[in-house]
């Protein structure tokens, strides 16, 4: 019990000096820096000309699309990592194996299909 | 399940951790859903997120508190960022976020939660159980899976990969609508990108004017 | 120590994925532009589903598979199982007829839209054989959420993909409630497996927490099956969706969640009878009543189908509030007959919205003198719908569904069904007089393409078989 706690209290520790460390340099930093904003220095930077209009963000669908397939597929590696550790041990046996190769073998037609439909190309 | 109930107090430093992570976790839900910046929003659901995460570390839960930061806050909000981006994009407060239902929705929000906590607290109040690691490593739970549930495993991939096709189809935009100047009115598809406001002239590199069309995926060499 | 697998038991939730898989390897490899044999692939991938039913419905007993050792089992195929996947299918038929005609027509892509039919369907065969709420949900999902993407795969129309985004946040909200309930039932029992689980709830009384998670559980379903008070998706739905999309949304994702409530209410939850018998009788009450008096108004066809279909919903819940060992049979048997009569309605309604430019009632005006064999088989359907002869199928379901709640002692129950079956007819009846009725510009003489013909064909069939011969539903069924 003791082993299984204090070890995530180490990685919570770590977490907390990493925060704090990114966190403490850059309090420093606002408390020794001099602020003195005009409206001439807060105008957002666009190469030295005036900018106009609002700031927004150009995206295109693939990206969505390269992301949707990440989800699917960590859902998938979310269930071979659980599989892996199991499927050599007693009593599992090459009934384990080839379910799992099903189960890849089913959503690995995902891929065959993004491909075959110029999904997967950059541009 | 039900072993001895133990005191409330003095708490025991897993039940301090959690109660504190629940409290993150409940204050950064609130504030993804009443602050103005859209981006915000999905930032503080990375925080809800991980205090979860942590709950369930601390419940002894390892494999689930993993897979819980692996998919939700590495895919999920990513989804949700790229979801925000391709269809407003704000930078700073949005004004409009509001349905205009505050109270109503508080009030319902409300009665709900008192109704669940009352439950839950009146069902399971001697419901104790010490909490032992392993019980939640990936080993047990693999050899669960495959010895009691391969059949809404199996039935999971199928799933998926509808799940998948379904999304892929839908914003796949080599499918043009049948005649492009007179198609069915509505909203456009939710995959065109928003435009840049109208009064203004194009960007300095002059792509601004065919910056509408590029979102439909004949990508611009230089915007991409 | 792991499962055994009886492949001949899972054979036709197992054949369709098969054929959903190699739809899409056809599609994904097929030349570009040639629509090649897809639907007739479909078509086959759910008939040979189809036998597999067929064969363990002749072959009689009950299989059940991917069992663990005391728990329980997770598939079994018995009586109610075969029946609902022999609907389900028969169903599946009738949609893929009609599917072939639309996407003839429309800029729709084909391979991807029969696999997300294909998807549903082992959804919707899976579903009634599962017997644990692992599986139960899964199976759901599997229905629900291909349904939301071909709702939408009419690309570039507003009205479609308002309704996909309704159906998937409704059915999105409804999972999370069943979900949560589910939640609780396990925490209370310590098992997922319908049976035990009724095993040691019947034990203890009835605990706050067990009633909440009863109620909880009911309202997910309650969306599914656009029950009273989650009902308000059904109208926007059904018009903005594809008519195919419709009529499976109609009859094959309303079995699915029948099939659902039935298995969590009965095998799941029976000792609870006295907690949700009466919530059911009011809900069903409440979703005749709401489902008759919205389609009063309704001008457009699919939206009156829509509320009607609403409003059937009520009357195939309302067996259930009975307590007692048959009154799931009432249910079946007129979900049955339902499906048959309604998918005929949308597949002629799928004829005529072709050549009709608004979709609206007033389209139908005169039917009967421009195309009298779709004027003739829809006032059939919509005679079977109302309950009226010669649509005697209706007749006999709503006979058999009035008789079950008599004897169980729901005397209020009846009279508010006998009275919304009164308002129901004046609806059916006025679309049925429009049919009739010389229109004032003779509408044009078209002949319905051939799957489309087929499907109208099968329906009026099948209707008519109910009609003479009832007991080949209800014997099959009780």
């Amino acid at each position: 019990m003791n082993g299984y706690f204090s070890s995530y209290l180490t990685v919570a520790v770590l977490l907390a000096i990493g925060l704090a460390v990114v966190s403490g340099a850059l309090l420093v930093n606002r408390l020794l820096r001099p602020h003195r904003p005009t409206p001439e220095k807060l105008l957002t930077y666009e190469c030295g000309v005036d900018p106009v209009g609002e700031g927004w963000a150009q995206s295109q669908v693939r990206y969505y699309v390269f992301t949707y397939l990440y989800v699917v597929f960590a859902v998938d590696a979310v269930f071979l990592f659980p599989w892996a550790t199991i499927f050599a041990a007693p009593g599992f046996g090459v009934a384990t194996l080839v379910e799992m190769f099903v189960f890849l073998a089913f959503i690995a037609l995902g891929i065959l299909y993004a491909w075959r439909k110029r999904v997967l190309t950059w541009t | 399940m039900t072993s001895q109930v133990p005191d409330l107090w003095p708490p025991s430093a897993q039940e301090v951790v959690f109660l504190l992570l629940g409290v993150v976790a409940l204050g950064s839900a609130l504030l993804v859903v009443t602050t103005r910046q859209l981006v915000h929003a999905a930032l503080w659901l990375v925080v809800c997120f991980g205090a979860l995460a942590g709950g369930y570390l601390v419940l002894t839960a390892e494999f689930v508190a993993w897979v819980q930061v692996l998919i939700y806050v590495g895919a999920i909000v990513v989804l949700l960022l790229f979801g925000i981006m391709l269809t407003r994009a704000p930078i700073g407060r949005s004004a409009g976020l509001d349905s205009g239902n505050r109270v109503t929705a508080a009030t319902v929000a409300v009665g709900t939660a008192a109704v669940l906590v009352t439950v839950v607290v009146q069902g399971f109040a001697t419901a104790y159980t010490p909490l032992e690691p392993g019980g939640g490593a990936a080993a047990t739970l693999g050899a669960s899976i495959f010895r009691s549930w391969v059949l809404p495993f199996e039935a999971l991939s199928v799933l998926l990969l509808a799940a998948l096709i379904g999304a892929i189809v839908l914003s796949r935009t080599d499918i043009r609508p049948a005649n492009p100047a007179a198609d069915a009115g509505g909203p456009a598809a939710p995959t065109t990108p928003p435009h840049p406001p109208d009064p203004a002239p194009p960007p300095a590199d002059g792509s601004g004017a065919t910056a509408g069309e590029t979102g439909s995926g004949r990508v611009s060499r230089d915007g991409g | 120590m792991i499962q055994s697998i009886d492949y001949v038991a899972i054979g036709a939730p197992l054949a369709l994925a098969l054929a959903a898989g190699l739809v899409l390897l056809l599609d994904v490899f097929r030349p570009r532009r040639t629509p090649g044999p897809l639907g007739l692939v479909t078509l086959a991938g759910v008939v040979v589903a189809g036998g597999f039913v067929a064969a363990q419905a002749l072959g009689g007993g009950e299989r059940r598979t991917f069992c663990t050792g005391g728990a329980g089992c997770s598939f079994v195929v018995d009586g109610f199982t075969l029946v609902l996947s022999g609907l389900v299918l028969g169903a599946g038929v009738v949609v893929v007829l009609l599917s072939m005609t639309e996407l003839a027509e429309r800029r729709i892509p084909p391979g991807e839209w029969y696999f997300l039919l294909l998807c549903a369907l082992t959804g919707a065969v899976l579903l009634p054989a599962a017997r644990d709420l692992a599986t139960l949900v899964v199976a759901l999902e599997l229905v629900s959420l291909p349904v939301f993407a071909l709702t939408a795969l009419k690309r570039y129309d507003g009205r479609a993909s308002e309704a996909a985004l309704k159906l998937f946040l409704v059915s999105v909200i409804s999972t999370a409630v069943t979900l949560f309930g589910v939640s609780l039932l396990y925490g209370l029992t310590g098992t997922l497996y319908l049976e035990p689980l009724s095993a040691a709830l019947s034990g203890a009384a009835a605990s706050g927490a067990a009633s909440v998670a009863v109620v909880l559980v009911l309202a997910g379903f309650a969306f599914k099956v656009a029950a009273v008070p989650f009902h308000f998706w059904a109208g926007d739905v059904y018009q903005g969706a594809p008519v195919p999309v419709a009529a499976l949304l109609s009859v094959v994702s309303k079995a699915a969640g029948f099939a659902g409530l039935i298995l969590i209410l009965t095998v799941g939850l029976p000792g609870q009878a006295a907690l949700w018998a009466p919530v059911v009788a009011v809900v069903a009450a409440l979703t005749m009543t709401a489902g008759n008096v919205l389609a009063l108004r309704q001008r457009a066809a699919l939206r009156l189908l829509a509320w009607s279909s609403v409003a059937q919903s009520g009357y195939i819940l309302a067996p259930l509030a009975v307590i007692g060992g048959s009154a799931r049979d009432a249910s079946v048997a007129y979900l049955v007959i339902y499906a048959v009569m309604n998918l005929g309605a949308f597949a002629v309604v799928m004829t005529v919205s072709r050549t009709a430019a608004r979709g609206e009632l007033d389209d139908y005006r005169g039917l009967a003198f421009g195309r009298p064999g779709a004027a003739v088989a829809l006032a059939f359907f919509l005679l079977c719908l109302a309950g009226l002869p010669p649509g005697l199928a209706g007749l006999f379901a709503k006979v058999v569904v009035f008789r079950q709640i008599v004897e169980g002692g729901l005397g209020w129950l009846a009279v508010v069904m006998a009275v919304n079956t009164v308002i129901g007819l004046y609806y059916y009846i006025a679309w049925t007089a429009r049919l009739f009725t010389p229109a004032p510009a003779p509408p044009a003489r078209v002949s319905a393409p051939v799957p489309a013909a087929l499907a109208v064909g099968i329906a009026v069939l099948v209707t008519l078989a109910f009609s003479v011969a009832p007991q080949l539903v209800l014997a099959v069924v009780g």
